[in-house]
């Protein structure tokens, strides 16, 4: 199943709610599609210190790193090769302000602004419309034959999707425009709403945020039109054939019904989803649910030990049932990767995982 | 309460609310999401913004920032027009970019309303439980009233930081706690925290709760408990489970081998210094089961 995914799909783009395992999936992702032949790219944001370290991502700035030899190192020889890129939000920014900014001059206006700084990154959006970017970036530069991106740690997986249009809601909106007059022309000539306005917001927050925002925006207007056609550019870029989603998700209920929620959306969308990988499932050994023995204290060894099996035994079933639910609903294809005995933070764990994503168990 | 997204915070944190109010102490639960779990934690109960009784002595409310950002500048302004303006547009947005952490400001000033309520001369409230954003957030909500007081000399939001320092500030009233799994990413996001926090402010964390703690079966017998787990023969043990001694001893393996992980990830964050707390991993699907017996766990003496 992935290795048809990694054959027919140039980009695959990672998502899913915080928490469930997006990382280490991207990771094993690329290294499946390195040992199919192919010059990959994986580009995440926020990894795991171990998993960062493992992939040799610690430290560095937010250029691609060749991993291949070490994944050759610790005896994984693959035909293509793997890169790992760390995602810089503020230097992807930075970056598009410079390509965009009219002149000179408003491009140093734009990133000396106290504003700026401060608001760029936090943005509601930033974090995932610098993802788009950069991925708009590296697939029109032809530099890899596959591309994992790794979404941003999001609380809810489908804010990534609305990132672009609430960002370009953000600068659209028709408050900014009195903004950006004010910041011109110190408050005059527009109607009374703003002098009531500012004087609110004076008493709120103190004159000179106010200046700052006047000025943000007033600069800020200039670069708003590339800005926002970029972002639609990467937006198309999600619905052509070559691209597709993995829904990664974790295997209690609540989190399975998210995730087919999310997918659901994404087909919605006319966006392509591959595949839901459910993660970290704890597989039934028994064929069937076990009775739940009385709970234990102070009791022997032996019925400790009785307890806490058919406890696991029986969260393994409940899973099982909610995940053969969830297969049941969609014709998109579920992966059930099990539990390891160990986090993933080494070339050698991640190899394992891919194997294992590659296998299928289930099947 | 705090913690990174998904280790359990909100559970933790009405698993306290419902042990205190089981106490006989009015108590307070308070959620600030746009996706509360309250619902899925209490049966028949639909978290709003206005109070609501859950049950004996334990009331909620879910703090969602806009309808707080509402009621706050109506209150301040008492012009509805200006209000609506500030409040339904991405302004408000743009102000907490200017003034990081302004949108965690507001929500406060509402406990710190609900703090100073009285009736007739007992407090309102014995005690005010509040699961707060996670751990990105925290930070700039934590900074936000010395930073505020630092750039806002008078005015509104000068009065509300000062008096909210005041009450985070006051060891004898405020404990934050933060909730965390023994897992790397938590277990690092949940010490860089406390580290910043104590470094950047006056404020004390409490302690730290760690949530899904997986039993130590093995007591005062582990060394016979990993001998059976190795493979080693045990009449008792063996005579026990019979013809499912290799699932059970395979299940066991995987559950030892976990715990041992979170008992390494344990002995990191003792590095924080703050006072460790234990809430069990509950065997349960369904989250009202869990906090039922999460709240079993903390009543026990």
């Amino acid at each position: 199943m992935i290795d048809a995914l990694v054959r027919q799909q140039r980009i695959l783009i990672v998502g899913g709610s915080g928490g469930v395992g997006k990382t280490s999936i991207s990771a094993a992702l690329g290294v499946a599609a390195a040992q199919a032949g192919y010059n990959t790219l994986v580009l995440t944001i926020d990894p795991a210190r171990r998993l960062a370290a493992a992939l040799g991502l610690d430290g560095i700035g937010p250029e691609a790193v060749d991993i291949t030899p070490a994944l050759a190192e610790h005896g994984l020889e693959v035909p293509g090769q793997l890169h790992a890129m760390m995602l810089d939000v503020q230097n992807t920014l930075d970056r598009a302000v410079e390509r965009y900014a009219p002149s000179p001059e408003r491009r140093d206006q734009i990133l000396a602004n106290r504003l700026y700084r401060n608001i760029s990154t936090r943005l509601s959006g930033s974090q995932e419309y610098a993802s788009m970017q950069r991925l708009h970036e590296i697939a029109t530069s032809g530099a890899y034959d596959r591309i994992v991106l790794d979404t941003p740690p999001t609380t809810h997986a489908l804010d990534f999707l609305t990132a672009p249009e609430r960002l370009k809601a953000f600068f659209d909106s028709s408050l900014i425009k009195v903004f950006i007059n004010f910041g011109g022309r110190a408050g005059r000539g527009i109607f009374r709403v703003s002098d009531v306005l500012f004087k609110a917001l004076n008493r709120l927050t103190g004159a000179n945020v106010i200046r700052d925002i006047g000025e943000f925006f007033q600069v800020a207007e200039s670069i708003l039109e590339p800005f926002s056609e970029q972002a639609e550019q990467a937006q198309a870029l999600l619905r052509q054939p070559e691209t597709s989603f993995v829904v990664v998700t974790g295997p209690y209920p609540h989190q399975l019904d998210e995730a087919g929620e999310f997918q659901s959306r994404l087909s919605a969308m006319q966006i392509r989803v591959g595949a839901l990988v459910v993660n970290r499932w704890l597989a039934p050994l028994g064929p069937e649910k076990p009775e739940l023995p009385d709970a234990v204290a102070a009791s022997a060894l032996e019925d400790r030990m009785a307890y806490w099996a058919s406890a696991l035994e029986g969260q393994a079933h409940e899973q099982t049932q909610a995940i053969d639910q969830l297969e049941e609903e969609t014709d998109i294809p579920v992966i059930r990767l099990p539990e390891l005995d160990t986090d993933i933070h080494s070339i050698e764990g991640l190899t394992e995982l891919q194997w294992r994503l590659r296998a299928d168990p289930h099947r | 309460m705090t913690g990174k997204g998904g280790v359990g915070k909100s559970l933790v944190s009405a698993a306290l609310a419902v042990r205190s109010a089981q106490r006989g102490d009015r108590t307070l639960w308070v959620e600030m999401s746009e996706s509360p779990r309250g619902g899925y934690l209490f049966e028949d109960f639909r978290p709003q913004y206005d109070l609501v009784p859950v049950r004996d002595q334990l009331w909620a409310m879910n703090l969602r920032l806009q309808p707080a950002i509402e009621e706050y500048l109506s209150v301040a302004f008492k012009v509805p027009f200006v209000t609506r303006l500030i409040a339904r547009n991405t302004l408000f947005q743009i102000l907490t970019g200017a003034l990081p952490g302004l949108d965690s400001l507001i929500p406060l000033g509402k406990i710190w309303y609900e703090l100073g309520r009285r009736r007739g001369r007992q407090p309102y409230w014995d005690r005010i439980v509040l699961d707060a954003p996670a751990t990105g957030h925290a930070l700039a909500m934590l900074r936000f009233p010395q930073a505020a007081l630092d750039m806002v000399k008078s005015g509104n939001v000068a009065d509300r930081s000062h008096e909210i320092d005041q009450i985070l500030g006051d060891e004898s009233l405020t404990s934050l706690i933060a909730v965390s799994t023994l897992e790397e990413l938590p277990v690092d996001e949940t010490a860089e925290l406390i580290e910043s926090v104590h470094q950047e402010t006056s404020y004390r964390f409490a302690a730290v709760v760690c949530n899904s703690v997986f039993p130590e079966i093995g007591q005062d017998e582990q060394t016979r408990f990993d001998a059976w787990l190795e493979g080693r023969d045990d009449a008792a043990i063996d005579g026990r489970f019979g013809a499912e001694r290799d699932i059970v001893r395979k299940r066991l393996q995987w559950l030892e081998s976990r715990r041992q992980e979170q008992q390494r990830w344990l002995a990191q964050l003792g590095s924080v210094k703050v006072p460790l707390a234990r809430a069990p991993w509950i065997p349960m699907a369904r989250e009202a089961d869990v906090l039922h017996a999460l709240v079993e766990e903390f009543a026990r003496p």
